[in-house]
């Protein structure tokens, strides 16, 4: 085989290894090439106004809200991710990315529960809704809960907060009590 | 040859333009200045500035760096009368042979330094002192003091007197002949180049003033130039590259993007002068992304069905960890509530980083009766350093909650994990990649380059052994066009390099056995053999002493080396030496300068010094100089007079969506010798390999290590 059929033949191996995504390539240029490239339907980008950003345990996720009719609000995205809220808490979010799994919210009685999938369900006493109003254009309301968890005291809250005119734009939530809490927020105020 | 130069300028236009703009402002000659004078601006600490220049004297690429507030410095390499231009119309110059022997035909290097005295206040202006050719030939030879004041909003004026070739258009004695004579003679700079032309510093009979105005229009990122030039380019007259050479004149410069700018000029009355220069700030935060695997480009993770129910945390915090590209290779929970944790980062290049997101993960899978987390990370496999995080207070929510506290602590050993990973070793890694292989400032071929496939394996076989190997497969090289070969009085321990760029085109880079470890607390080993690098197969070893949270660190290496053959396959040549050196290391805390020491044996048989200044940014861009002094006398190492050069680590993470600790790291001499020359890559590797994970550089980004 001579010299430059052993190149063509290594250069067409690397380009099939490439191609196959079966090995790690350092070459940096592909991530410029995939920004330069479109990465969104259409569909999504009519609904980019509509946007909010989900922020939990280190990530942000872009989900959009639908709701069912009931009061009730789906943020949802493109790839599973679904955060339900009753129009007070949030009390079910499927679909996080990594292993956290199901996380799931309710209330029994003066208590509200806590589970999530692979841990124990924590269950901490509530405070009524608090109204709050900063300013005329940032106002809302918060609920806190407070219980103990492995001898340890633990704490958990729901907040909602609206704009001047009364819309919804952020809502901070517990799902684990402990955590930080998941935050959902729109884009474009 | 135009398209060539064409497609590089396109690739750093590129490259740089992914950098935020900084402001550099730079002449012909790569350094503060208006077309080919200088002027006293400079740019921010840490901006890196490329530029090229061309115009009928010389064709002029330089690299400039703010290494301090007040110091830039720049190399630069020029290509004389690159087009041949001939005095007799419709003739080229036939370098050294035909009829017009004797046009300029010199290719030189040269750096500059430029020392800022004052800084520009409301009446007074910036003030600057500079030497333009430090180490060179003294063909640029010239020294200035140069003051710069901004008028109004736009316009920026220049002033300055000049010494040696900025002298030659003089108006008045030399000043400094009134403290001491001998700065009325000028002496000529040494043949041989390399060396401190400090006997030529601002001396000579008489001085000269230049000028200049730079006219900015900010909304049209336009400046108009006007230069006056004390250098009457007598030089390039006398050899007849150009006729005659008028003081003023003129130019435009355009940002076409930021820190990326373009000039065109009218020079001396006769020459149409382009430029082109880009600057990027090396010093520019690493952005904090979305960890791997979790960002908006992220694929759906696949759950292992076991992670579904029970109420496991270890699998589903092994799992998350993993997918942000890191590793868990112990952990233990002890009865008074501490987790402890030994992991590895193969893809944060800020360790806080890492250690964020391993915090971050614990927060959400650990329970909550654990008080604190210790986690101990690692570099090439060795404990290097321990980081603990006291959980907070559980008990307030919202704005009133407290981040936890957190500590560096030196490496922490953990007998009897409850988990230990199994990585079952061997593992084996597979890495494909294309290489760009430049050889750079041959009198013939200035820029040649060659462009291959390279295939990288390791194979981790536990307890510190790891096995690596490096194939690389030409596609397409330039190198065959090299002429000149070894001409060294000393052993050809490098100058044989185009032996084995013509005859090893592709062929084993490396192929070794590493065994690494840690004798008690702070010392640290690697014993190695195979082939190492390029040009040289062997055994040797190295043992680095580095305390935890102390700045400095010794290092002592010992290599027996034989030299391969060309063809880079795995017969070896008769040359063989044994090479080693002490090394010294520091970690300054002065604006992020490193600085190490390597006294020893180098390649050639040669014993000497290798003095190595690097700024070393926790972003992971590093540059730095480098020059050793040895027993070979400066006529016995032949031109360049010393080894000495440029080192550049380019991190990949900047300019990448994802976290990565890719980098690209090289070294430029100006030229290439045998005298004072080590193995490459592996002096001093256990210190540039843990650098990351010294207690400085953790402590600089603590705040970042803070969990969300």
């Amino acid at each position: 085989m001579s010299a430059r059929t052993l190149s063509m033949a290594w250069v067409a191996c690397v380009i099939s290894a490439l191609a196959a995504g079966c090995a790690a390539v350092n070459v940096q240029q592909i991530d410029a090439v995939k920004r330069a490239l479109p990465q969104m339907d259409d569909r999504l980008k009519a609904a980019e106004p509509y946007a909010w950003d989900l922020r939990f345990a280190g990530t942000v996720s872009t989900v959009y809200p639908a709701t069912p009719g009931d009061g009730r609000v789906i943020f949802a995205s493109p790839d599973g991710l679904r955060v339900y809220w009753d129009g007070r808490a949030v009390y079910r979010v499927e679909g996080l990315p990594g292993a956290v799994g199901l996380l799931q919210s309710g209330i029994e009685g003066e208590e509200r529960w806590y589970a999530r999938d692979g841990g124990p369900t924590v269950r901490l006493g509530c405070t009524p809704r608090r109204d709050w109003r900063l300013s005329a254009t940032q106002q809302g309301w918060r609920v806190e809960c407070r219980g103990e968890v492995e001898g340890r005291k633990v704490s958990a809250m729901q907040v909602a907060e609206f704009d001047g005119a009364g819309v919804l734009r952020r809502i901070e939530a517990t799902m684990i009590p402990g955590v930080s809490p998941l935050v959902l927020e729109r884009r474009y105020k | 040859m135009m398209r060539r130069v064409i497609r590089a300028l396109a690739a750093l236009v590129v490259f740089f333009s992914f950098a935020p703009a900084t402001l550099a402002q730079v002449n012909d000659f790569g350094v503060g200045g208006i077309l080919d004078i200088p002027s006293a601006r400079m740019p921010e600490e840490g901006t890196l500035t490329t530029t090229y220049s061309r115009k009928d004297v010389a064709d002029i690429y330089a690299v400039g760096y703010q290494i301090l507030p007040r110091v830039e410095a720049t190399f630069r390499y020029s290509i004389n009368n690159a087009r041949k231009l001939s005095p007799v119309p419709g003739t080229k110059c036939d370098f050294g042979t035909g009829p017009l022997y004797g046009c300029d035909d010199n290719r030189d290097r040269s750096f500059e330094v430029k020392l800022k005295l004052l800084e520009e206040s409301e009446l007074l202006p910036q003030v600057t002192v500079g030497v333009r050719d430090l180490l060179g030939t003294g063909q640029w030879g010239a020294e200035y003091l140069v003051g710069s004041k901004q008028v109004g909003r736009n316009l920026d004026l220049t002033i300055g007197v000049g010494w040696g070739r900025l002298a030659e258009r003089d108006v008045a004695k030399n000043p400094l002949i009134a403290i001491d004579d001998r700065f009325g003679v000028r002496t000529p700079a040494s043949s041989l180049g390399g060396q401190f032309t400090s006997g030529t510093w601002f001396r000579g009979p008489r001085v000269g003033v230049f000028g200049g105005v730079r006219y900015r229009i900010p909304e049209w990122r336009t400046d108009f130039l006007v230069a006056y030039n004390s250098d009457s380019y007598a030089r390039e007259r006398a050899l007849n590259t150009i006729p005659d050479a008028k003081p003023v004149s003129f130019g435009v410069e355009w940002e076409a993007t930021p820190g990326v700018r373009l000039g065109a000029s009218w020079q001396q009355g006769n020459q149409l002068a382009l430029k082109i220069s880009a600057s990027l700030d090396t010093r520019q935060p690493s952005p904090r992304k979305a960890p791997n695997g979790f960002g908006a480009e992220r694929v759906p993770l696949e759950r292992p069905a076991k992670l579904e129910r029970g109420i496991e945390w270890w699998p589903r915090l092994l799992h998350d960890v993993e997918a942000s590209g890191l590793l868990v290779r112990e952990i233990k929970r002890t009865p008074e509530g501490e987790l402890q944790v030994r992991y590895g980062n193969n893809s944060y290049q800020v360790e806080a980083d890492a250690i964020r997101r391993l915090l971050t993960l614990t927060e959400l899978y650990v329970p909550t009766g654990v008080s604190s987390v210790s986690l101990t990370g690692e570099s090439l496999g060795l404990p290097t350093h321990t980081v603990r995080y006291r959980r907070p207070n559980r008990e307030l929510s919202g704005v009133l909650q407290q981040p936890g506290r957190l500590e560096l602590l030196p490496p922490r050993p953990y007998a009897a994990p409850d988990h230990e990973v199994d990585f079952l070793y061997p593992n084996f890694g597979v890495d494909v990649g294309l290489d760009l292989r430049t050889y750079l400032f041959d009198p013939d071929f200035p820029f040649l380059y060659q462009l291959s496939a390279s295939l990288r394996g390791t194979a981790d076989l536990g307890g510190g052994w790891v096995a690596t190997g490096r194939w690389t497969q030409n596609i397409k090289s330039q190198f065959d066009r090299i002429e000149r070969g070894s001409e060294s009085q000393l052993p050809p321990v490098r100058t044989d390099q185009k032996e084995y760029l013509q005859q090893g085109k592709s062929g084993i880079e490396e192929l070794s056995l590493v065994k690494r470890g840690k004798i008690g607390g702070d010392l640290f080993y690697q014993a190695y053999g195979g082939i190492l690098e390029e040009m040289y197969s062997g055994v040797g070893g190295e043992v680095l002493w580095r305390p935890f949270d102390k700045p400095y660190a010794i290092g002592v290496n010992i290599n027996a080396v034989q030299q391969r053959e060309f063809d880079k396959m795995f017969g070896l040549r008769a040359y063989r030496t044994v090479t080693g050196h002490v090394s010294l290391y520091w970690a300054t805390p002065w604006h992020d300068f490193d600085i190490a020491v390597h006294t020893g044996r180098y390649l050639a048989k040669d014993f000497g010094s290798t003095l190595e200044i690097q700024k070393r940014f926790a972003n992971g861009w590093s540059v730095g100089a480098f020059a050793t002094l040895t027993d070979v006398p400066f006529e016995v190492f032949g031109e360049g007079s010393f080894d000495k050069g440029l080192i550049f680590r380019i991190p990949f993470d900047l300019y990448s969506t994802k976290n990565t600790r890719g980098a690209y790291r090289t070294i430029i001499r100006p030229i290439n010798r045998d005298g004072g020359r080590m193995l490459d890559n592996w002096p001093g590797s256990l210190w540039e390999n843990m650098r990351d994970t010294m207690a400085d550089r953790l402590r600089r980004n603590q705040a970042r290590m803070i969990p969300e």
